[in-house]
């Protein structure tokens, strides 16, 4: 019974080591914690701009297609405009896009053909032209 | 606190009407931490029903507190108190010393991590946490969270965590740190439910081992904190795995073990099919009556799913993209099989994932039985249903449309983390449980 004792102590350790090592070393320590936002901040000021008919918005992005940047812009705007049905495409009339650069938000409405409503940042709201 | 109230005394309440008195104050601290599992469980399926029915929620809470103390106050809190006459066993000091230092720091971090991400990571966002959004500002446009525009979202996922994580934000609201709380509670009632069953079934030493087993695993913590519904599911399936190995053929029991593994399916696909193995492993261990009494105990939640799934969900991604033609070919592919086989071995012995806890459990798990009688029959059924469960996530991996090399490593960890808790009750009674 003692010899289990000690070999469970061992293997609780090695995992309780692994999770110090993760979350106070690897990841950011707690004092980022006040520089951290959340993932829908960006996208605060969008809701109030859309009409309360729109359900559907569109969603742009200048990273590349099936990355794991695209998919987590994808996210946070969904996460942020939920309940309203966000998708991946330039089919509907309202448009959110997210881009690397605040200057290329004009180019990313023109090649879809939106129009900028307005931008916050790296954010924008665009309406078919 | 009435949400709170609610959730958890609606499970007490089962359980002291289930049980007959406890006979050791393990069993009944296990009989505690079930019911308090069992209760969150119902009170997320029951909010599921009514918003899916299209009725308000909130009067939810209050029915469950009602209910739930006048069943206490009609069974006089049976199944939670103690026989007559019970002596208090001797645990092992150092042990018990290390699970309350353990679980203080996976505590500590799980907390320091909420403060960082109150929202959770990734697959919360994605799925868990913005469906329950969906719930909780539009609840009666639930065409707009099933949407099949949105197919990374997974709109075919049940609602158990989703409808849970609504009630807590029409409380405390979205800013609050209510999703967070939710996932802690349930990574604690894992860690409680599988150290005080092991302790009712082989002794304090095995449950102080048991939950420092858990705590051990790192999974715990990535899981946990990050708000995914796996841990939900792996305390829920733990908690009808231990269910069943305590009942002896009483009913009581079994009837409840039915409902958690209910509540399984309730919260995730994959949930629906470790219900499936746990009642195949105790019809052919039990038999007739057992597999009945189990059966009906998840019929309300089965029921529910069924309704869910036929009026509400749009068709699952991987079986709208399948083709028998493709599906044979990729069960056929000898390659495609050595790649799922040898991704979960690798995946199973991950330190990042499972630290040295995850393969001694697997070891031990699969270690030769040689057990007296009674833990034979526990260790049979959990070794059964782990034996299925994991022959059907082979299958899953071996019939999904996308490329394993890729699906494997991002998803792996989850599917073993939710069958965790059972693997470590198995792999305690092959260590512990009294030999032939």
């Amino acid at each position: 019974m003692r010899a289990a004792r000690w070999v469970v102590l061992v293997l609780c350790a090695a995992g309780l080591l692994r999770d110090i090592s993760l979350h106070l070393w690897k990841e950011h320590p707690l004092r980022a914690s006040s520089e951290r936002v959340r993932p829908d901040t960006r996208y605060r000021w969008v809701p109030p701009l859309l009409p309360a008919e729109v359900e559907k918005v569109s969603f742009l992005t200048d990273s590349e297609p099936g990355s794991e940047r695209t998919a987590g812009r994808l996210y946070d705007a969904r996460y942020a405009l939920c309940p309203r049905i966000v998708a991946a495409n330039d089919t509907w009339r309202f448009a959110v896009a997210e881009a690397g650069k605040p200057s290329a938000l004009e180019s990313i409405a023109r090649a879809r053909g939106y129009s900028l409503v307005a931008s916050h940042g790296a954010v924008a709201l665009f309406e078919r032209r | 606190m009435i949400f709170a109230i609610g959730a958890i005394l609606g499970g007490l309440a089962l359980c002291a009407a289930a049980f007959p008195r406890a006979g050791s104050r393990a069993e009944q601290l296990f009989r505690f931490a079930a019911g308090a599992l069992l209760g969150l469980g119902i009170s997320g399926a029951l909010s599921m029903a009514l918003r899916l029915a299209g009725l308000p929620a909130p009067w939810k809470d209050r029915a469950l507190v009602v209910a739930g103390a006048a069943v206490l106050v009609a069974v006089r809190g049976r199944g939670l108190r103690l026989e007559a006459g019970v002596v208090r066993a001797c645990s092992d000091r150092i042990l018990a010393a290390a699970d309350a230092a353990a679980a203080l720091l996976v505590f500590a971090l799980f907390v320091e991590h909420t403060v960082r991400y109150p929202d959770g990571g990734w697959d919360a966002r994605a799925i868990w946490n913005l469906h329950a959004r969906a719930l909780h500002r539009a609840p009666l446009r639930l065409d707009l969270a099933f949407s099949p525009e949105m197919p990374e979202a997974h709109p075919d996922y049940p609602l158990l965590v989703p409808a849970l994580v609504a009630d807590a934000f029409g409380v405390a609201g979205e800013d609050s740190y209510a999703s967070g709380s939710i996932a802690l509670a349930f990574a604690a009632l894992l860690v409680a439910v599988v150290g005080t069953s092991a302790a009712a079934s082989l002794g304090p030493a095995a449950g102080c081992a048991a939950a420092l087993l858990v705590l051990g695993f790192p999974a715990l913590l990535q899981l946990g904190a990050t708000q995914c519904a796996d841990v939900p599911l792996a305390a829920l399936l733990a908690t009808a795995c231990a269910l069943a190995v305590h009942a002896r053929g009483g009913r009581g029991s079994l009837l409840l073990a039915g409902l958690a593994a209910s509540l399984c399916a309730l919260t995730k696909n994959e949930g629906l099919d470790w219900a499936a193995a746990l009642w195949i492993a105790v019809s052919t261990a039990m038999r007739g009556r057992a597999a009945l009494a189990m059966l009906l105990g998840g019929l309300p939640g089965f029921v529910l799913l069924l309704v869910f799934k036929l009026r509400f969900a749009p068709p699952n991604a991987f079986a709208a993209h399948t083709t028998v033609a493709g599906l044979w070919a990729r069960v056929s592919d000898f390659h495609r099989f050595a790649a799922v086989a040898s991704g979960l071995v690798a995946q199973s012995w991950n330190f990042a994932s499972w630290g040295l806890a995850g393969p001694a459990v697997v070891v031990a798990a699969a270690w030769p039985l040689r057990l007296s009688s009674g833990s034979f029959e526990a260790a049979r059924i959990l070794r059964r249903a782990l034996a299925l469960c994991t022959a059907s996530v082979f299958a899953i991996y071996l019939a999904a449309p996308p490329d394993v090399a890729a699906l494997l490593p991002v998803s792996a960890d989850r599917l073993l983390f939710q069958l965790s808790g059972a693997a470590v009750l198995l792999a305690t009674t092959s260590w512990f449980a009294p030999r032939r």
